[in-house]
């Protein structure tokens, strides 16, 4: 594994030794450099927990925003020029707890922005209460008798709720994370990656000791990402196996193409100064 | 026999078509030169209850809705029994001759079978325009307004549909010929056609934001800020605005966050409910010091309180919304006129400061239309602020030796221009910061431009005498029933003035100051139940408002109230 400091701000990582988003972001600053992306070319969008302090300490356009709510902001941007290669990060907290409605709507979307969730199935900046992807029984500060809810599953939510393409990574497998993250930003319309990161504090049992014999790669049994009900079947799977690659992939008209307003042209590169707008008042002539 | 003057209802069932027919009876006075100011009451459903739509014709301005009525058109029962306190006593009231039992005792009933007359021009369905026809016989107006209004109305129905409706039109009209009422209180002397625009707020707000560069407009629907989604989503490819109707309100305000971020003008619009949702991006916009234009059009609240009508109720709400201290400007319009004016101020101010502005309306100014003149010398040059073409090396996005706080904006994918908008307090840089020298320094750059917006708010207009008897303060839609009442209490030689404030936040005292300093008697009218615009004065002026005319029951004030109360020497004890 190579790391690029290129992409890195003054400041150093803040997060426990050992901790998952390290790898993340290993991953993604390979991902940036095999793309060829220089550092401006980038806008990132962060969430709220122990994921978004990862807006400290990547040095490219970025936009920190409040707990659930990277995608809207995203998409906002990417709205506003689509030419950006707009990529959101946020925690299974974050994202799927307050920002799940965001999520799904999302990927109906299929608006071309590459989602990755910090998946630790705790939440770890506030010292360890239950996430919504805790599994059952799980005992935590907030659930000391155990989580009754089931689980979310945000691989199959995504792939029913019209996501693109839809991965899980691992960020004990930097390389392949890294491909994962290539593969995301190549495809035009939503792309989603879901990473086990183990939050070694908090979350100790769903750690590396746990991952690491049951990970295995879809692209190893010759997974085909076109076929959606094995992806769904897949996505299902979290036991003695967890599957780690690309659960599916497919093509269809993203959001910015069908907005046939947006055109070519990104909307930041309309000239504002002379508006017309006596076509409209004539409408409102008595 | 008043001429050119006169207040027209039309009442019915909700699903009636009663609001086209009053805009189309609206635009054929207007088109005439007349000032029209039109009015809707409806319930919050969309079958059956009872709907209003309410048209005050006059010569000239200022002009508002009345309570008193020249012209009933009673589509049903219901609307003569709910109405008919409001007929002046020489007024007519038009219904269908078919309404049996009305037991009702009243001199000017002027039944008209308009259920045959419709059905005889093409189908029941016309009836709405043999009212039209009729009141135009009533008022003597010139038929050709009536059919232009319509025609234009009916212009996308195909030529079948509109003969038909041109005729129910016309039979309506013959019959007032053949059996003239026998009492009438108004008529129209104007003949000839005039350009003049009839529009609402909300298409006030819209149009001046297109004019502004709106380039993405993201809203959730919510009554009564609905209909500027509706008039900008047709015209998305025309004008290259991404209209986006997201899946709440939160998405709303951060599509338009991150829209901004990119470099474009965007806003999104809601009421008191959405704007709920939006608080805690609102002050992300202000931490971040990311423009951002926000509508707010308020309704009766708490909560889904009154989702019809209309209240001023959230003005402390956009006032303090969302946690900590940062500066928002809030921007109150009365008519149509600063609607459109003031929208455009919003996009210079929140670009030119890099901060949040919201533009405040209610349902009263939002969904009444108003005839106008033109707006063309109300726009205002385009001010975008401090926005980097070429971004130097070690480029600080919130650099602290800028001496007004306005930092450099770099927009994305600009060479050199990497940095973070941060929600967390932040360096200069945007990168998290929990030190405490850091945060005072940050929190004061980002204050320190209140001094130089102070200068740019729009001054409070003043209206009436020198030093009368009687002084009136308030903001927002209270404006035109204001002037009106002055209007009515001039003629009965009662001398007054009004101060209408158009920037309620942030503050500014010297505005105010001399105005409520050498009022004799200050009456501060507002549409809430506290007083908020009354309580914000006495905080910022250090003095008691002693009189408030307060009202709470989602209805605008009408003239004759402000009238009465004045008469009366002030609030029953």
């Amino acid at each position: 594994m190579k790391d690029y400091p290129i992409y890195n701000t003054y400041q150093t990582p803040s997060w426990c030794p050992g901790c998952g988003n390290f790898g993340i972001w290993y991953a993604l600053k390979n991902a940036f450099h095999e793309l060829g992306l220089q550092n401006h070319e980038i806008t990132m969008v962060f969430g709220i927990g122990c994921s978004g302090n990862l807006s400290n300490f990547l040095k490219v356009y970025g936009f920190h925003s409040i707990h659930g709510r990277t995608l809207p902001v995203a998409s906002g941007i990417k709205l506003a020029n689509h030419k950006l290669n707009v990529i959101a990060t946020s925690g299974d907290g974050d994202g799927l707890g307050i920002g799940l409605g965001h999520f799904i709507h999302t990927c109906r979307r299929n608006i071309d922005i590459t989602y990755i969730i910090h998946d630790n199935r705790v939440y770890g900046l506030t010292t360890g209460q239950t996430s919504p992807t805790s599994p059952k029984g799980f005992p935590s500060k907030s659930t000391p008798f155990g989580v009754i809810e089931l689980p979310v599953n945000p691989l199959a939510l995504a792939i029913l709720s019209g996501a693109t393409f839809v991965a899980r990574g691992y960020s004990g497998e930097i390389d392949h994370l890294s491909s994962l993250i290539v593969q995301g930003i190549r495809h035009k319309g939503f792309s989603v990656i879901d990473v086990l990161q183990p939050c070694v504090t908090f979350n100790p049992s769903y750690s590396y000791p746990f991952y690491n014999p049951r990970v295995y790669k879809l692209e190893d049994i010759g997974h085909n990402p076109q076929d959606f009900e094995k992806a769904f079947k897949l996505a299902m799977e979290f036991n003695d196996k967890i599957p780690i690659g690309v659960f599916y992939k497919t093509e269809r008209e993203t959001y910015e193409q069908a907005s046939i307003e947006l055109g070519e042209k990104p909307l930041t590169e309309d000239d504002i100064e002379d508006i017309n707008i006596e076509e409209i008042f004539e409408e409102l002539l008595a | 026999m008043k001429i050119n003057e006169f207040n027209w209802k039309i009442g019915g069932e909700a699903g009636e078509g009663i609001m086209v027919t009053g805009l189309i009876f609206a635009k054929a006075c207007a088109k005439l030169g007349l000032e029209v100011f039109n009015y809707a009451e409806y319930p919050s459903r969309i079958r059956g209850g009872h709907n209003c739509y309410q048209v005050k014709v006059q010569d000239k301005k200022p002009i508002t809705a009345e309570k008193e009525l020249d012209i009933l058109v009673a589509l049903n029962k219901e609307s003569i029994n709910l109405h008919l306190n409001e007929m002046s006593k020489d007024g007519i009231i038009i219904y269908d001759s078919n309404l049996k039992d009305l037991s009702i005792n009243f001199e000017g009933l002027y039944p008209v079978p308009m259920e045959e007359i419709a059905i005889k021009a093409g189908g029941k369905i016309t009836k709405n325009n043999v009212s039209l026809g009729v009141s135009a016989g009533i008022l003597d107006m010139p038929l050709e307004a009536i059919n232009s209004a319509v025609s234009k109305a009916f212009r996308d129905k195909g030529e079948k549909v509109l003969n038909m409706n041109l005729a129910a039109v016309k039979e309506g009209y013959d019959f007032v010929k053949q059996n003239p009422p026998k009492n009438r209180n108004c008529s129209i002397n104007k003949k000839d056609f005039v350009k003049k625009y009839v529009m609402t707020g909300n298409e006030a707000i819209a149009l001046g934001a297109i004019k502004a560069g709106l380039k993405l407009y993201a809203a959730y629907p919510m009554t009564p800020a609905s209909s500027i989604l509706h008039f900008l989503a047709p015209l998305e490819r025309k004008y290259r605005i991404l209209v986006k109707h997201t899946e709440d309100e939160i998405a709303a305000i951060l599509t338009a966050i991150g829209a901004s971020f990119a470099g474009i003008r965007s806003m999104a619009a809601t009421s008191g409910g959405g704007f709920s949702l939006m608080t805690e991006a609102l002050g992300m916009a202000g931490i971040t010091e990311t423009p951002l234009v926000i509508a707010e059009c308020m309704r009766p609240g708490p909560s889904t309180g009154m989702p019809t009508w209309t209240e001023q109720g959230d003005l402390r709400f956009v006032i303090h919304a969302s946690q900590g201290d940062f500066i928002r400007v809030v921007l109150t319009p009365g008519d149509i006129s600063e609607a459109y004016h003031l929208i455009q101020l919003s996009f210079n101010l929140a670009e030119k400061y890099q901060i949040p502005v919201i533009l405040l309306s209610d349902k009263f100014l939002s969904e009444s239309s108003e005839s106008i003149d033109d707006l063309k010398h109300l726009d205002l040059p385009k001010e975008r602020g401090k926005r980097l073409k070429e971004v130097p090396q070690d480029y600080k996005r919130y650099d602290l030796c800028i001496e007004d706080g306005i930092s450099w904006r770099a927009l994305p994918p600009n060479p050199n221009g990497m940095h973070l908008a941060n929600s967390d307090e932040h360096d200069e840089y945007g990168l998290v910061t929990e030190e405490s020298d850091l945060r005072i320094k940050m929190v004061n750059k980002r204050m320190k431009k209140l001094e130089l917006i102070k200068k740019e708010l729009p001054k409070p207009g003043i209206y009436g005498d020198e030093q009368p008897p009687i002084s009136f303060i308030g903001f927002g839609s209270v404006k035109n029933p204001i002037l009106k009442a002055m209007e009515y209490l001039e003629k009965e030689g009662i001398k007054t003035n009004y101060l209408h404030c158009l920037c309620p936040h942030p503050f500014v005292s010297e505005h105010y100051i001399s105005f409520v300093k050498n009022a004799k008697r200050l009456i501060c009218i507002e549409n809430n139940y506290s007083g908020q615009f009354a309580g914000i004065l006495q905080e910022n002026l250090q003095m008691e408002i002693k009189e408030k005319l307060l009202k709470y029951d989602g209805r605008p004030f009408f003239p004759d109230e402000i009238v009465e109360y004045v008469k009366k020497g002030g609030l029953e004890k």
